[in-house]
């Protein structure tokens, strides 16, 4: 690559090379540029969700959580956050989970029942809130 | 948009003199001006609210608003409309490299100054594409996620959106256009038409803005077909390389020529046609959830027509002063305590807008002051337009009420009005597969008596949603259908005697006497007068009364009239008549109002109901002596559902007797009652002292009514009263009894069933009949004609309850003549008849419950109560033989040889298909003889006697003990 990248310098003859230097002054700007864009790109870390402890049997939206309670009162949680391009969840139909944008459904266990999404939710951790509810940790 | 007459293509279509690269330039500029006026007011932070308060407040602010939403989509189509002119006529070859590479790449400046000026509008919808554009963003290789934040910021913020909409990506595209058209100002003739063309347009079609309670999400047109795009993919990228691909396609077309150029431009333009085929689709063919549901865009963020002018913050301030706006009156007092803050285009008029759920609501203008709601539904806390609907953002009455639910809760709008996601998700799904939804088990009843197939053999129960229009399903629909609870409520007022379905609100709507009056003095207005809204709305709540079943309950089984100890009659009564005006001479209403008259002068011995009919008083169940409502016994879980799909009304009935009458309850500490009963605890503000304990039902459902103390006894607290009755275990009879182990308790404890055995049913092809699903009369009728009423004692019959471990062989319980009819399904002239017979009891929770029992004759030695039907049973003695003898009351049925009202011939067994159950059964000839047995012994000892207390324990043991003078019934 470097003896091709010689041979079309050497052929551009001088204004060529001097396009190339030229090229070559930008790279700090760019570089600086890259390194503010990935300051101001870092992705921000999911929020707790806090979940009452009355939350319903079945599906539920709580906050930016899609919550799931069993009969025996266990309770998982997702994102509420749709894998295909990120739509809020924000609507529980019957027993599943609807994407109001593209009409992705997710199931009880978060997997997809029907796409465009192909990849089940992102879990949240879910703990035991003192004073009783949970707290669904973002992954 | 050429500056120089050189450039511009020679064909160019013009109006007036202006080119549609004209229109775009002065689409831009007027764009621009009237952005710069609305960015004064703007606020990144509220950015809905800010828009909203122009809404609301501001006609003026709206105009500027609507004048920038239509200069920029002229922009954008006369944009892409001159560039493919210039295409298409080969005039983009004319132009320099350098400047046409520039315009292509000032493509993306141009789809994302549109885009964001969308996502500025900081609604439901503009949240959702914002997520989605930073995904698609995210796509980009290599700098995906840091072009996303440079372009689109981090979170839901939307000041970096406000900073490249204003300014970055706006001088972008005015430096092209300034490049390529030559000249800095567009031509007067371009401004002044499309100046006066949206100004018009602006007046009238405003872009909506979504409240975030409508389901339907939608983005901005242009990206609709984007949007269907990527329904059918798993992921954005391949729309970044094709967005790509188009560009460097675009951008090299100026260099192809002969046939390369030909089939380029025929693909761009397929591309095209293929993109606007798409957008279609999304524009009409696209409903909830990205449905197919064709039909015009009716989303909160789509185009709302409507004058703009309507309202002057002028016409609020007296609203808001108390004065009247658009009808109705309105207070300060009625501001919930938040106000808006101002926002610069609405002065101190926004400043004061009521403000529900972090948004105004323009719905408390008008209809400020409303009482009557409890706190959790008061219109303080959640608005009006929560349940309603309609448009919060408008004063103007028309817009405000345009897609307005009037009443709520109905089953086809329960999931966007009571159900909705922040209320009470689970409900609507819960009631959709309710027996008093589905009725599955009457269904499924009347096709098997018709002999049709559906009848839930095996597969899912059917449902009233998809019953047909076979002559079972027909009969079902004029006889049966007006009780579900799917059929709407469609006018105001209270669930009384004649209110069917309801949805939500046939058991939750409770109007008091201030909101009955004020309904009635509304309704009166209708006939002339000014019409004031109702400020008292009725109230909506868990306390359901028994008024909430009696229309539906009064009816077949009669289970409500029972309850009350009402039974029915079948004319009026003689005591009453003589006082009613004959029929001839005018019944109808003057009839029914001189019955009322002559009902209560008989010191409530008789009552009619509003329907008509006429009942007589009877000892009623002493459950509603006691004071308990029809919910004490029945849980959230059996009136609404437990969210599964059950066959009948027995697998969704959850409790049992055994749940308050026992010598030790079983209980659930208020730690692990389950998350709807602890709700209700809460918004009752039930204080719960320590040890105390619930009750609860075999299927684990919390009672949370009945307290239950450490000895295992119970005391009961009216969920509609208050008031308070201890639950009394059963006597020693009921539990130590093996003799009578296998009876229900209400098969002793009923004092009294309805009873009609000689119903009949029959088909008028001629006549019209009403489908009370469609609500509309048909051709051909069904009619119902009952035979005289009875009230006694109920027959007796087994069924085999699965849920009943602890009685294999069935449990004896309670039933009356069902079906004993004669059905023509081709009564007409025309063709064979097509007849059927059928002899059906159905087993009825009768509901006519009393302490005291009835007496061991009644049921050993009677043949209603065995299910011989109406006669006279005796035992005699003869020649030293003791023979069992029966001579019925009424004649044979020709069909069976049986008397007409039996449900069993004396001494027989029916094969199966005798109940409108599958799992019931009469007595067979071997049961009907050791009944028979302890009937014989009956006719000489006493039931209370000390022989009959011992056959109680071992009734084996006593007949072996038995004296010589004692006769066994000879059964040959």
């Amino acid at each position: 690559m470097m003896f091709r990248a010689r041979l079309r310098l050497a052929a551009a003859g001088p204004n060529g090379r001097r396009r190339f230097f030229w090229t070559l002054a930008l790279a700090p700007l760019a570089w600086g540029l890259e390194r503010l864009l990935s300051r101001t790109g870092a992705a921000l870390p999911a929020a707790p969700v806090r979940i009452p402890e009355d939350v319903p049997e079945g599906l539920s939206v709580v906050g930016d959580a899609v919550v799931h309670r069993t009969a025996d009162g266990r309770v998982r949680a997702w994102e509420a956050r749709c894998t295909h391009l990120g739509c809020r969840l924000d609507r529980v139909s019957g027993d599943v989970v609807v994407c109001p944008c593209h009409g992705s459904r997710f199931g009880a266990d978060g997997r997809v029942l029907e796409g465009p999404a192909a990849r089940p939710l992102d879990p949240r951790r879910v703990v035991r809130a003192e004073g009783g509810g949970w707290i669904a940790h973002g992954g | 948009m050429a500056g120089d007459r050189k450039d511009r293509p020679e064909s160019v279509a013009r109006l007036f003199g202006v080119s549609l690269g004209d229109v775009a330039a002065a689409a831009f500029v007027l764009c621009a001006l009237s952005g710069a006026f609305l960015a004064v007011a703007f606020d990144t932070r509220d950015a809905a609210g800010v828009i909203a308060g122009w809404l609301l407040a501001n006609s003026g602010a709206v105009f500027v608003r609507n004048v920038h939403y239509w200069t920029a989509q002229l922009f954008l189509v006369c944009t892409v409309l001159h560039a493919w002119e210039h295409i298409r006529l080969g005039t983009e070859r004319r132009v320099g490299r350098g400047v046409w590479l520039r315009m292509v790449l000032a493509l993306p400046a141009l789809v994302f100054v549109m885009l964001s000026g969308f996502l500025l509008r900081g609604d439901a919808d503009a949240r959702q594409a914002l997520r989605i554009v930073r995904e698609i963003a995210g796509a980009v290789p290599l700098v995906g996620t840091r072009l996303g934040t440079f372009l689109f910021g981090a979170g839901e913020q939307l000041q970096v959106v406000y900073a490249h909409h204003a300014a970055t990506a706006t001088i972008v595209v005015w430096l092209v256009i300034v490049e390529h058209a030559r000249r800095l100002w567009p031509r007067a003739g371009g401004v002044a038409a499309v100046g006066v063309s949206t100004a018009a347009v602006s007046l009238v079609l405003s872009p909506g803005l979504h409240d975030g309670m409508d389901p339907l999400l939608k983005g901005p047109w242009y990206f609709l077909g984007l949007q269907e795009v990527l329904h059918w993919l798993q992921g954005p990228w391949p729309v970044v390389w094709g967005a790509v691909a188009g560009l460097v396609v675009l951008w090299a077309v100026p260099r192809l020529s002969g046939a390369w150029r030909t089939w380029t431009l025929r693909l761009l333009l397929t591309v095209l046609a293929g993109y606007a085929a798409l957008t279609a689709v999304g524009l009409f063919f696209r409903g909830e959830n990205w449905r197919w549901e064709p039909g015009w865009p009716r989303g909160r963020g789509d185009l709302q027509p409507g004058f703009i002018l309507g309202t002057e913050p002028g016409d609020l301030d007296a609203g808001l002063r108390g004065g009247e706006a658009g009808g109705a009156q309105a207070s300060p007092r009625a501001d919930p305590g938040r106000a808006s803050r101002p926002s610069g285009a609405g002065g101190s008029v926004v400043a004061v807008l009521p403000m529900v759920l972090g948004r105004p609501e323009g719905c408390l203008v008008c209809h400020a002051g409303v009482t009557g709601l409890g706190a959790a539904h008061r219109p303080e806390a959640i608005g009006c337009a929560s349940c309603h609907g309609g448009n919060v953002f408008t004063l103007a009455k028309e817009r405000a009420h345009a897609g307005m639910v009037r009443i709520p809760g109905n089953r086809a709008d329960a999931a966007r009005t009571c159900g909705q996601a922040a209320c009470h998700p689970t409900l609507p799904g819960r009631m959709e597969r309710s027996i008093m939804n589905t009725f599955a088990g009457a269904i499924a009843v009347n096709r098997r008596t018709f002999g049709e197939a559906g009848g839930g053999e095996g597969g899912s129960p059917p449902s009233i949603s998809t019953l047909g229009h076979s002559p079972a399903d027909s009969h079902f629909r004029q006889l049966c259908a007006s009780c579900h609870l799917g059929l709407p409520k469609e006018a105001w007022g209270p669930i009384g005697e004649t209110s069917r379905g309801g949805g939500c609100n046939a058991c939750h709507l409770t109007y008091d006497a201030a909101a009955l009056k004020e309904l009635g003095a509304y309704q009166e207005a209708s006939f002339g007068g000014r019409r004031v809204p109702p400020r008292n709305h009725p109230d909506l709540n868990a306390r359901a009364d028994d008024r909430r079943c009696f229309g539906c309950h009064s009816r077949s089984s009669r289970i409500s009239t029972n309850y009350e100890g009402w039974h029915e009659l079948n004319e009026a009564p003689q005591e009453v008549q003589a006082e009613l005006p004959s029929k001839a001479a005018g019944g109808g209403p003057a009839m029914r109002t001189a019955a009322k008259t002559a009902a209560e002068s008989q010191t409530a011995a008789f009552r009619q109901l509003e329907d008509g009919r006429w009942f007589r008083m009877v000892p009623p169940d002493v459950h509603h002596e006691r004071g308990l409502a029809c919910v004490d016994c029945h849980t959230a879980q059996e009136v609404m559902g437990a969210g599964h799909v059950v066959r009948d009304k027995l697998e969704q009935v959850r409790v049992r007797c055994e749940d308050c009458h026992a010598a030790n309850l079983a209980a659930v500490a208020p730690a692990a009652v389950d998350p709807e009963s602890r709700r209700l605890l809460a918004l009752r503000g039930t204080r719960i002292p320590e040890g105390l304990r619930f009750g609860r039902t075999r299927d684990g459902d919390a009672l949370i009514h009945v307290r239950v103390d450490q000895n295992g006894r119970g005391r009961l607290v009216g969920k509609v009263t208050g008031r308070e009755v201890d639950l009394r275990p059963p006597a020693r009879a009921c539990s130590g009894d093996r003799a009578h182990a296998r009876l229900a308790c209400a098969t002793c404890h009923t004092a009294w069933a309805p009873r009609c055995a000689s119903c009949h049913t029959t088909f008028e092809p001629q006549a019209e009949g009403f489908d009370h699903l469609t609500q509309e009369a048909t051709r051909g009728a069904w009619r119902e004609r009952a035979g005289p009423f009875e009230a006694t004692p109920p027959t007796l019959g087994v069924r085999r309850d699965l849920r009943d471990a602890g009685r294999p062989d069935g449990t004896i319980e309670t039933y009356v003549p069902g079906m004993i009819l004669r059905l023509d399904k081709n009564p007409s002239a025309a063709g064979a008849p097509d007849r059927s017979f059928h002899r059906l009891y159905a087993r009825l929770s009768t509901h006519t419950i009393r302490r005291e029992v009835r007496r061991c004759e009644s049921c050993h030695a009677d043949p209603v109560a065995l299910g011989f039907g109406s006669g006279r049973l005796r035992f005699v003695l003869e020649q030293g033989r003791g023979r069992w003898l029966f001579e019925p009351a009424q004649g044979s049925a020709p069909e069976d040889g049986l008397p007409e009202d039996a449900w069993v011939g004396f001494g027989q067994t029916r094969p199966g298909g005798a109940s409108t159950r599958d799992d019931a059964r009469p007595f067979t000839r071997e049961e009907q003889q050791r009944i028979l047995r302890v009937g014989a012994c009956l006719t000489c000892h006493a039931g209370e006697s000390a022989a009959m207390g011992r056959a109680l324990d071992d009734f084996d043991a006593a007949w072996r003990a038995r004296g010589a003078h004692c006769m066994a019934p000879d059964w040959d």
